[in-house]
């Protein structure tokens, strides 16, 4: 907050304690009333630049030392009491501006401390995300669910691969049970028809009319022949009958041989039908198991790439924050505390407050000690028709007082008549 | 698609039907072709000593003619009942081995619809089992 600084004090403006008028009433030293043997003086009359109201004015002795020696002392002494009202302000404005000082410093601390905080929380945030690192808890939840997505699709696999083998058994338990039936039944079955066929026996051909041939004294071997035909035919019947069987027992026993191979053909053919299906549907497995867990990675890169980069982000505007933060300069403040207690404070500020006071007192003596009472009067009421709206007058007046610091009142006077009647004219206008 | 045995039931009731009635049939075939072929064999046997009296009549024809009674013993007579026995002899065992072949034929039919019904039995057996397997493998493929 700017501090708007007093103007300095004007030359003159404490009078001092040996010119008349000292010890005029003030805000300090109020107005009394006149008493018989201190005769007032109306300065208004006599000499007063437009815009300034002295007619209220009454002044009373300098110093309690009688009657103003002269019509100049009287208005040194107005003056004087013009001079302290101005002082108590000064004292007032450096006062105050002292206090504000205080309380600017104050802030400034304040401002100093608050940036050292700022700065402090800036790094200690820059710490966690500083080359693109990932916030710790950002991290772990991002880690806890890539394991439990693996680890669900895992466990997934695991049962499905489990239930494919567990089915496999079952399917693989069918197919022997229902071939290794087949396989018995034909080992056990009844032997083939043509095996089992009964064979065929010739009949035997007799004579049965030989005892009468015996009895006529005819031989019997003349029937031999025909005997031997017989048999002969039937014998050839029945061994062609029996090799037929034969040759068809022979050939049911090949196709029941091909069909035990057929057998063991179509279960080896079967488990390894079963055994492709187990193996595509693992390949399938593993191919979702794969595409999943490419997922989850490619998720997790994606997640991670993108905290990373919210981390640079942030990481950059931290660094921004404490560049600014650097430049500002509010760094380079002294937050030193202060030990000093409220009354020192005090203390310290009425010190120097006296001190600008008195410095500012003595060049206004100064000033005025080089100067005539009648110059430094004339002097006084200019300074205090600062803004007035008699500009050329007042630069008049000045440049007077410069040339002649020393001079007369009848040459203050020779050389400003009209102020006489300006005065005269401002009572006038203002009654 | 999935397992019915019933189906292979029915086959093999069809099957022991259809042996049932081919063995009903060849066994009545076979017991008129028997019937059939016993009847010329007993004529044969009969015709000797039958009403038809062959031998009797052989032996008087050569009696009349001297050739043939007490004390006499012609070789005329003994190459004519030689030559009718040998004959009757040879006729009399081809008629039962024609007979005898005829049988074994419709033992062999038998025979043979026996075998047709076990290799029948036998292809049930195998479609059962193919069956089996591909209802496994159409389970494993339900996953």
């Amino acid at each position: 907050m700017p501090v708007t600084k007093y103007e300095p004090a004007p030359p003159g403006a404490r009078p001092k304690t040996n010119v008349p008028g000292a010890g005029a009433p003030s805000v300090f030293n109020p107005i009394l009333p006149p008493t018989a043997d201190t005769p007032s003086v109306d300065v208004a009359a006599d000499f007063e630049l437009p815009t300034y109201d002295w007619s209220g004015a009454v002044l009373g002795g300098g110093g309690g030392s009688g009657a103003p020696a002269s019509y100049y002392d009287a208005l040194g002494s107005a003056r004087g009491l013009e001079a302290q009202t101005a002082s108590d302000k000064l004292d007032l404005e450096i006062a105050k501006y002292n206090q504000q000082q205080a309380l600017d410093t104050a802030a400034l601390q304040r401002k100093g401390l608050g940036a050292q905080e700022a700065l402090k929380y800036y790094q200690g945030q820059l710490g966690s995300v500083e080359g693109g690192q990932i916030p710790e808890a950002l991290n772990t939840t991002l880690e806890e669910q890539k394991a439990a997505r693996e680890g669900f699709a895992n466990t997934t696999y695991g049962n499905l691969l489990s239930r494919l083998g567990t089915r496999y058994g079952e399917a693989q338990g069918l197919t022997d049970e229902g071939f290794s039936a087949l396989k018995s039944y034909l080992e056990s079955a009844p032997q083939n028809a043509y095996a089992t066929a009964p064979r065929a026996t010739a009949a035997p051909v007799s004579n049965d009319i030989a005892q009468y041939m015996q009895s006529q004294g005819v031989d019997a071997a003349r029937v031999q022949p025909g005997l031997l035909a017989a048999q002969a035919a039937a014998q050839g019947g029945a061994a062609n009958y029996n090799n037929l069987l034969t040759t068809l027992a022979a050939t049911s026993t090949q196709a029941n041989q091909s069909r035990l191979n057929e057998q063991a053909m179509a279960q080896r053919l079967a488990q390894a039908t079963l055994t492709a299906q187990k193996a595509a549907q693992e390949g399938a497995l593993d191919q979702a198991k794969i595409a999943q867990l490419n997922a989850i990675q490619e998720q997790y890169t994606a997640s991670r790439l993108q905290l990373q980069r919210d981390s640079i982000a942030r990481e950059n505007a931290l660094r921004d924050a404490i560049a600014t933060l650097q430049g500002s300069g509010s760094l380079n403040i002294d937050t030193t505390p202060s030990t000093e207690t409220p009354e020192e404070r005090a203390a310290r500020i009425a010190a120097a407050t006296a001190a600008e006071k008195a410095a500012a007192d003595k060049a206004a003596a100064e000033t005025a000690a080089s100067r005539s009472k009648a110059v430094q009067t004339l002097a006084n009421q200019v300074a205090a028709a600062k803004g007035s709206n008699a500009p050329a007058l007042q630069a008049r007046a000045n440049a007077f007082i410069a040339a002649n610091p020393t001079a007369t009142p009848a040459q203050v006077k020779a050389e400003f008549p009209q102020l006489r009647a300006a005065a005269v004219k401002a009572t006038a206008k203002k009654k | 698609m999935a397992f019915d045995p019933s189906i292979y039931e029915q086959q093999r009731r069809n099957l022991q039907t259809s042996l049932g009635q081919q063995q009903a049939l060849n066994t009545y075939r076979r017991y008129l072709a028997e019937t059939a072929g016993q009847r010329p064999i007993t004529q044969i046997q009969e015709a000797a000593f039958g009403i038809q009296k062959q031998v009797p009549r052989l032996t008087a024809n050569y009696g009349q003619r001297g050739l043939q009674g007490m004390g006499v013993r012609s070789g005329v007579y003994s190459k004519a009942l030689g030559d009718y026995a040998l004959e009757r002899t040879k006729q009399l065992g081809y008629a039962q081995s024609d007979l005898a072949n005829q049988l074994r034929g419709y033992d062999l039919a038998a025979t043979q619809g026996q075998e047709s019904y076990q290799e029948s039995l036998k292809d049930i057996e195998s479609n059962k089992a193919r069956q089996i397997a591909a209802d496994a493998a159409a389970l494993l493929e339900l996953r």
